[in-house]
């Protein structure tokens, strides 16, 4: 995907180009809000990520600009304020996702992702497979090398969320959203309760551990 | 609004009246010395007139004669049929005397008669019987001349006088009473308006104005000068520090960002050594819970400040409780403990923000969690109210003790046995601005033993019931 990010801290800027380079995409990334516009109409873009505070140019403005330009390649914008208010001014100016910094890079790529799949109706998936883990999405049972494994309801829904993202790092606001719905922080082991529970029963009596924790970043379910 | 106007009326209207009163009675005062003073001066005239008269009838005498003397006082008696004036002459020598009088005792100079004692009427009336007359005598040669004018006309004069004050100061009354209705109508509204912006004010509206037009100032259109000057600037200085926050916000949160990308990558590089994975491990944990007091803050600040319009929806209370009952029994079984919920499930809809409520009882149960002992029993209840709701969080654990209560709502407080245990200092003080946000409050009580946490949601109020 060709992406454009325009965001003011030269450091942040660079290691946002280069994971999402090493994701495969094409990026151009610019410290100045005026700059980003005048790049972005010369075309082509199929995402920007936008700061919400640059100098120029505020990433507010720089949506409207974009959208009374008739660019309506999606946007997602970073920001500084967490809050409940920006968050609705930003989808307001017709930014399509937010991201409160500091964010794990995970996180960006899998927004990115879903901003990209949005489009296309998935087609009807009523199993998944990871390496010798399989899940039926009907019966919501699990199954490892032939053995059958009961799920708890959010369970289920933790482990089809690393079965559709298998090898990509998930946070823990990304499963908090995923599996119960909520935007905000709990303070409460709830998510890595539910994933000690997850690896008891698809980890424990089996020879290879799938379930990893990387350590202050996220979980990561591999082959 | 109507309720507090009609409330208030009575106060301005007993100022009025006060006033209109105190005004009454120097009114009345005035007219008493008037009363006295006009009684005098007429009393006067009365005497000056008669003696004039008394005076020309005795010049008549001696010009023309006792003869057309008493023609003229018979003419002037006959002409004053009334007895308004009297007069009366009595010859020398004992003959009958002439006039509409009879004086028992002439004498000269003024003298008030009063009939039946001093003088009697020609012919005799009993209608008068005691009235007073002011009268003069003099003494001629020929005889006595009396002439009397009737005191009655200074009474009718005083009876006109009252009647003409008495009368302006019924409608001077009316007119001070109504000006002083309208004006504390006028003001009581004022009040109501000055009321309204205040209270829009302390619900976080610094933008609320007070727009009444004056034509005129007076002190309260001085207050409300006052009052709007003083909002322009409250407004101004909070839109600033609201943009020193963003400011603030924006600086620290970019370096967070750039430690966190720096070390991200090398978290997730398999060729590290295990104990440096695990320093970088714990700096994004510490990089995390910073960025999470932040949002704390942050969040506390706008939700304080009012600047947060809350978006509220009909959402099923009971839900929310069993979700977090449901969210939070894995983590509690864990810590050998138990969470559930005490209520029976029944559709409780209620208008409110769900996620802020969510999260404020995630918060009260996480406190209930975190701070006891294994075994500890956690109780959540929804009870409906009438215009409201109520969520309890019970637990049987330590509890607060009871000087504390209040204390542990304030930011950063923290009791002394909890300071090395994990959390911001901030989950109580979310709570108790999400409960203020929904125009209820969070109480904390001793739940013999343990502690029991309320939050009661006024604004909300329950729509519909039904049993499942």
């Amino acid at each position: 995907m060709k992406i454009l990010v325009a965001e003011d801290d030269q450091d942040t800027g660079e290691y946002i180009r280069k994971g999402l380079v090493g994701e495969g995409h094409a990026v151009d990334h610019l410290t100045d809000g005026r700059a980003a516009l005048a790049q972005a109409m010369s075309g082509g873009y199929e995402l920007f990520i936008l700061d919400r505070m640059m100098p120029g140019l505020d990433g507010l403005s720089l949506v409207k600009s974009l959208r009374s330009a008739q660019i309506e390649a999606p946007v997602i914008m970073l920001t500084a304020l967490g809050s409940v208010n920006d968050k609705v001014d930003g989808l307001g100016a017709g930014a399509d996702d937010y991201i409160v910094k500091p964010f794990a890079m995970a996180e960006l790529t899998a927004r990115i992702s879903a901003i990209a799949r949005r489009p296309k109706l998935q087609s009807e998936v009523t199993e998944l497979e990871v390496g010798p883990l399989h899940l039926d999405l009907i019966t919501r049972t699990a199954t490892r090398e032939g053995q059958r494994i009961e799920l708890q309801p959010r369970e289920f829904l933790m482990l089809r969320y690393f079965m559709e993202r298998p090898g990509r790092v998930q946070t823990r606001t990304m499963l908090l959203d995923a599996v119960w719905g909520i935007h905000f922080d709990p303070k409460t082991s709830v998510v890595e309760t539910h994933i000690s529970r997850l690896r008891t029963k698809i980890d424990k009596p089996f020879d290879q551990p799938m379930l990893r924790t990387l350590h202050g970043v996220g979980y990561v379910l591999q082959a | 609004m109507n309720g507090l106007l009609r409330l208030r009326l009575p106060s301005a209207m007993g100022l009025a009246l006060r006033l209109s009163v105190v005004f009454a009675l120097s009114s009345v005062a005035a007219g008493g010395v008037a009363w006295v003073v006009i009684g005098d001066e007429l009393k006067a005239r009365l005497f000056r007139d008669a003696e004039l008269e008394a005076k020309a009838l005795s010049a008549e005498l001696q010009t023309s004669g006792e003869a057309e003397l008493k023609q003229q006082i018979r003419h002037a008696a006959a002409f004053g049929e009334d007895f308004s004036n009297l007069y009366y002459f009595a010859p020398a020598g004992g003959a009958n005397s002439t006039g509409n009088m009879r004086v028992f005792r002439p004498a000269s100079g003024n003298v008030i008669l009063r009939i039946g004692t001093d003088a009697d009427l020609v012919p005799r009336s009993a209608d008068h019987q005691g009235d007073l007359y002011f009268g003069h005598g003099i003494r001629t040669p020929a005889g006595w001349i009396v002439v009397a004018r009737d005191q009655q006309w200074i009474a009718d004069s005083q009876e006109v006088m009252m009647q003409s004050v008495a009368w302006g100061l019924a409608i001077a009354f009316l007119i001070t009473v109504s000006l002083a209705y309208f004006s504390a109508r006028r003001n009581a509204r004022r009040v109501e308006e000055l009321n309204e912006v205040l209270r829009s004010v302390s619900a976080g509206d610094l933008s609320a104005r007070y727009k009444g037009q004056e034509k005129e100032s007076d002190d309260l259109s001085e207050v409300a000068d006052g009052l709007n000057q003083m909002l322009g600037k409250l407004q101004e200085n909070v839109e600033r520090l609201t943009q020193v926050s963003a400011d603030i916000a924006h600086d620290l949160r970019s370096p967070l960002t750039r430690i966190r990308l720096w070390l991200e990558p090398l978290a997730l590089r398999d060729d590290i050594d295990p104990d440096t994975r695990e320093a970088i491990g714990r700096s994004l944990v510490s990089v995390q819970s910073m960025s999470e007091t932040f949002d704390a803050i942050l969040q506390l600040a706008q939700l304080e400040t009012g600047n947060l319009t809350l978006e509220t929806q009909a959402a099923d209370v009971q839900q929310i409780a069993a979700n977090v009952v449901e969210m939070l029994s894995p983590v509690a079984e864990d810590a050998e403990k138990s969470i559930a919920l005490n209520s029976e499930g029944t559709e409780l809809l209620a208008n409110l923000n769900p996620e802020l409520v969510t999260q404020a009882l995630v918060n009260l149960a996480d406190n209930a969690l975190r701070h006891s002992p294994a075994g500890t029993r956690i109780t959540v209840e929804v009870t409906p109210l009438a215009g409201g709701i109520r969520l309890c969080v019970s637990d049987n654990g330590p509890g607060i003790p009871e000087p504390e209560l209040e204390k542990v709502k304030r930011r950063f407080y923290r009791l002394d046995r909890s300071r090395n245990q994990p959390g911001t200092g901030l989950g109580l003080s979310l709570v108790d601005a999400i409960a203020e946000l929904h125009g209820g409050t969070l109480e904390l009580s001793d739940n013999k033993p343990g502690l029991r946490a309320c939050l009661t949601l006024r604004g909300s109020r329950p729509r519909t019931e039904i049993n499942r």
